[in-house]
C-alpha cells in the first residue's frame, strides 16, 4: 500500500495540539454565551490513538468541530505539525483541509445517495487543486484498504448495510492522506457485531499506515479498547487524561470513577465485583455551570474547595493528568479485569 | 412446590409483513414465559425481531400491513384475540409499554401530570382530583424530587433522563401485570442508564410487574435480567438463565455476540466480528439454519432445518450445541 502516506523521516513532536481552547455559541433569545469547551487543552502524538469520551453536553463534539474549523473558536489555539489552523483563512485554510479528515456517526447522510461508491470517494480528489494522474487506481486501492471489494465501487448506498457504508466513509476520509482521522461517535449507530470489524479496522489503518486517530465515543469500553491516551470530559472541560490502562484500572477522578460504575457489564454476576454507589442526577446545563469543579454538583467525594475553586488539569504521579483538588488523598475503584 | 401462573405466556407467536415484494417473515415460532416480578431480557441486533415481537404483543402493529399468529396471555386473557377496541380497554391497564425515545409517547402540549391523570382515568371511575394526586404520587415513585410542583412541568422542560422517568411513571400508574420495554436506556447517558436500570429493577420488585426488557446490549441484560432469550432473524436461537449464557453460551450466536463486545484486560487486541456474508441477507434465508452463512461452526448437517431444542433449563436452536466447546464472557477454568 503506497500513496497513502507521505515518505520521510517523521519530525518530533506532537502531531495536534490543543491548547487552552474555548468554543462559545451565542443562544437564541437570550442575551448570553453557552460555553460548550471551556479551556481544554491535549495533544496527539503521530500514530496515536486519542480516545474523547463523556456524557451528552461535555463538548466532545465541539472539540472535534473546532479542530475540522466547523464550529467558532472564541479563544484558545490549534496547532497540526507547526500549523496554526485556527488562523487559517480562505485558500490556506481550503489547502490545509485535506490533513484532516472526519467520520461521522450516520454513515447514510455523509454519502450522496446519488452517488456511486466509486464517485464517493472520488470526489475528494477531483476537488484538490492538482487531482493525482491515477485516481481511478487509487480509489481500487482504498476500496480494498477498507475491507470491500471493487464489485462495491458501482454500487448506490442504499444497497450498502451499514458497516460497508461506514467502511466507503473511512475510505474516502482516507482519499486525501490526512495526517489526523476525526472519528465522531463513528461506531455507535452500528451492531456490536459490525462495530468489532470497524474497530479492527481503525487499528489496522493505525498500524499500518501510522496514521492518528481521534477517536470519540460515549463508550467507554470502545474508547478504552483501542485508544493509546483517552481524555475525559464533563461539561465543557477535561477532568482527567490517562493511559487507557491506567484510566479504567486506576481511575484518579471521581467522574472517570463514576462512569466505569455505571458501565453495564456482560459479565455473569458471579464474575461481578461490587461496584462504588452510582452517582445521582443528570449534567447540568452548560448555560449555566456549577462554579468551581463542574463536577462537585455529583461528586459524592464533595468538600467545600470543591466550589470556591476551579481545579486546574494538572500531572499527578502515573503519569496522567488530573482535574480534582483531591486526587492524591482519595482511593477510586477502577474495572476489574 | 406449585408454581404461579406466568403473567405473560406467548406462544408460537409469527409476525410477517405485506410488502410491495409480498409477505416477509420478522417474527417465526417464538415462545416465551415471564413471571411476576420476574425481568426478562429479549436481545438481538437489528432486523432480529425483537421489536416485532413487542409491538405484536401490544396489538400495536398495523392491521392492513401486517399479520400476526400465535397467542400471548396476559392474565388469563390472548391478547392476539381482541377486538381492536377491547384491546384499547386492556393496554395500559393490563400491558405498558415504555420505548426508546419518550417524546414519542408524551404529548408536548399537557402538562406531564395532567397526561398521567388522563392515563388513570381512562382506567379507573376515579375524580380528577384524585387522578392528579395519584400522578403526583406515581412521579415521586420514580424518582422525580418535587414531584408536585414537577407535575406541572411540559415535556421540553425536563431532562432527558426525566422524560424516561416520566413515559415509566405513565406506563406503571395503572399498575399493569406486564410491562413491555424496548430499548429503554438505549438514548440515555450512560450514569442515567444505570439509575433507570436500577428503578425498572425496584418497581419490577416492589410491584411483582412482569418485564420484558428488549435491548441489544448484553451488558444491560447481565445488569438487569434473571433471564435472556436471544433472537436472531426472527427467531429465538437460545433461551436460559442470563448467568448460563454469559458463562457457558450453546448457540454459535450467542457466543459471537459475547466475543465482539470489547473486554478489559485485552487491549488493542482484534475483536471478533461476525462477517455478513454473502447470501446472509435478511431476505434471502436459508432453509436450515439461519445463521449458517455467518457461522464458524457450520456443518453439512446444519442445512436442515433446525427445531429449538428442549434441554430442560435451557433451549437452543443448534444441532451440534453438544459438540461445541464455546467461549462465553469469562476464561473457563479447564476440568
Amino acid at each position: 500500500m503506497t500513496g497513502l502516506l507521505q515518505d520521510g523521516a517523521m519530525p518530533a513532536g506532537p502531531l495536534l495540539s490543543v491548547d487552552a481552547l474555548c468554543v462559545q455559541f451565542d443562544l437564541p433569545g437570550a442575551k448570553a454565551t453557552l460555553k460548550a469547551v471551556d479551556g481544554v487543552s491535549f495533544e496527539i502524538g503521530r500514530g496515536e490513538i486519542f480516545g474523547l469520551i463523556g456524557e451528552s453536553g461535555a463538548g466532545k463534539s465541539s472539540v472535534a468541530r473546532a479542530i475540522m474549523r466547523l464550529a467558532p473558536i472564541a479563544a484558545g489555539a490549534i496547532t497540526l505539525a507547526g500549523t496554526r489552523l485556527d488562523q487559517l483563512q480562505g485558500r490556506e485554510l481550503r489547502r490545509h483541509r485535506r490533513r484532516v479528515q472526519m467520520v461521522f456517526q450516520d454513515s447514510s447522510d455523509s454519502l450522496d445517495p446519488r452517488m456511486t461508491v466509486r464517485q464517493a470517494i472520488a470526489e475528494p480528489l477531483r476537488m484538490q487543486d492538482a487531482p493525482p494522474a491515477d485516481a481511478g487506481g487509487l480509489v481500487a486501492s482504498l476500496i480494498q484498504r477498507v475491507g470491500l471489494d471493487e464489485s462495491h465501487l458501482d454500487r448506490k448506498p442504499h444497497t450498502l448495510s451499514g458497516g460497508q457504508k461506514q467502511r466507503v466513509n473511512i475510505a474516502r476520509a482516507l482519499a486525501l492522506s490526512p495526517e489526523l482521522l476525526v472519528c465522531d461517535e463513528a461506531v455507535s449507530a452500528l451492531d456490536v457485531s459490525v462495530q468489532a470489524g470497524i474497530i479492527n479496522l481503525l487499528l489496522s489503518l493505525q498500524q499500518e499506515l501510522g496514521i492518528s486517530v481521534l477517536f470519540i465515543s460515549h463508550d467507554l469500553g470502545v474508547v478504552a479498547h483501542l485508544a493509546d491516551r483517552v481524555g475525559v470530559m464533563y461539561l465543557g472541560r477535561l477532568a482527567e487524561v490517562a493511559s487507557a490502562e491506567a484510566l479504567t484500572s486506576r481511575p484518579r477522578h471521581p467522574y472517570t470513577e463514576a462512569l466505569l460504575a455505571a458501565e453495564p457489564e456482560p459479565r455473569p454476576s458471579t464474575h461481578r465485583a461490587a461496584r462504588p454507589p452510582l452517582i445521582a442526577g443528570e449534567v447540568p446545563s452548560a448555560a449555566n455551570p456549577p462554579s468551581g469543579c463542574r463536577f462537585r454538583t455529583r461528586c459524592r467525594y464533595v468538600r467545600e474547595r470543591c466550589a470556591a475553586e476551579q481545579p486546574p488539569l494538572r500531572p499527578v504521579d502515573g503519569g496522567g493528568l488530573v482535574a480534582c483538588h483531591f486526587a492524591e488523598e482519595l482511593v477510586l475503584e477502577g474495572r476489574r479485569a | 412446590m406449585m408454581a404461579e401462573r406466568p403473567a405473560l405466556v406467548v406462544r408460537n407467536l409469527e409476525v410477517s409483513f405485506l410488502t410491495v415484494d409480498g409477505e416477509v417473515q420478522a417474527v417465526r415460532d417464538v415462545s416465551f414465559e415471564v413471571g411476576r416480578g420476574e425481568i426478562v431480557g429479549l436481545v438481538g441486533e437489528s432486523g432480529s425481531g425483537k421489536s416485532a415481537t413487542a409491538l405484536a404483543i401490544m396489538g400495536l402493529l398495523p392491521v392492513v400491513s401486517s399479520r400476526v399468529r400465535g397467542s400471548a396471555m396476559v392474565s388469563g386473557v390472548d391478547m392476539l384475540a381482541l377486538s381492536p377496541r377491547q384491546l384499547a380497554r386492556v393496554r395500559g391497564r393490563d400491558m405498558g409499554m415504555i420505548f426508546q425515545e419518550p417524546m414519542s409517547a408524551l404529548d408536548p402540549l399537557f402538562r406531564i401530570g395532567d397526561q398521567i391523570a388522563e392515563t388513570v382515568r381512562a382506567h379507573q371511575r376515579v375524580s380528577r382530583r384524585a387522578a392528579a394526586a395519584r400522578a403526583v404520587e406515581i412521579l415521586g415513585e420514580v424518582g422525580i424530587p418535587d414531584a408536585a410542583s414537577r407535575s406541572r412541568a411540559y415535556p421540553h422542560q425536563l431532562s432527558g433522563g426525566m422524560r424516561q422517568r416520566v413515559m415509566i411513571a405513565m406506563a406503571l400508574v395503572s399498575e399493569p401485570a406486564v410491562l413491555i420495554a424496548d430499548e429503554p436506556t438505549t438514548a440515555l447517558d450512560v450514569t442515567v442508564q444505570a439509575q433507570i436500570l436500577g428503578l425498572l429493577r425496584r418497581l419490577s420488585r416492589d410491584h411483582g410487574t412482569a418485564v420484558v426488557l428488549i435491548t441489544h446490549d448484553l451488558g444491560v441484560v447481565a445488569e438487569t435480567c434473571s433471564r435472556i432469550h436471544v433472537m436472531y432473524s426472527g427467531e429465538i436461537v437460545e433461551a436460559c438463565g442470563v448467568d448460563e449464557a454469559l458463562l457457558a453460551p450453546e448457540h454459535p450466536y450467542t457466543s459471537a455476540l459475547i466475543q465482539c463486545i470489547p473486554r478489559a484486560g485485552r487491549h488493542r487486541q482484534p475483536l471478533h466480528s461476525i462477517p455478513r456474508r454473502r447470501g446472509s441477507s435478511p431476505d434471502v434465508r436459508p432453509s436450515g439454519c439461519r445463521f449458517l452463512p455467518r457461522c464458524a461452526h457450520a456443518a453439512e448437517i446444519c442445512k436442515a432445518p433446525q427445531p429449538l431444542l428442549d434441554l430442560g433449563d435451557r433451549a437452543v436452536r443448534c444441532v451440534r450445541h453438544d459438540q461445541l466447546a464455546l467461549p462465553g464472557a469469562v476464561e473457563r477454568v479447564p476440568q
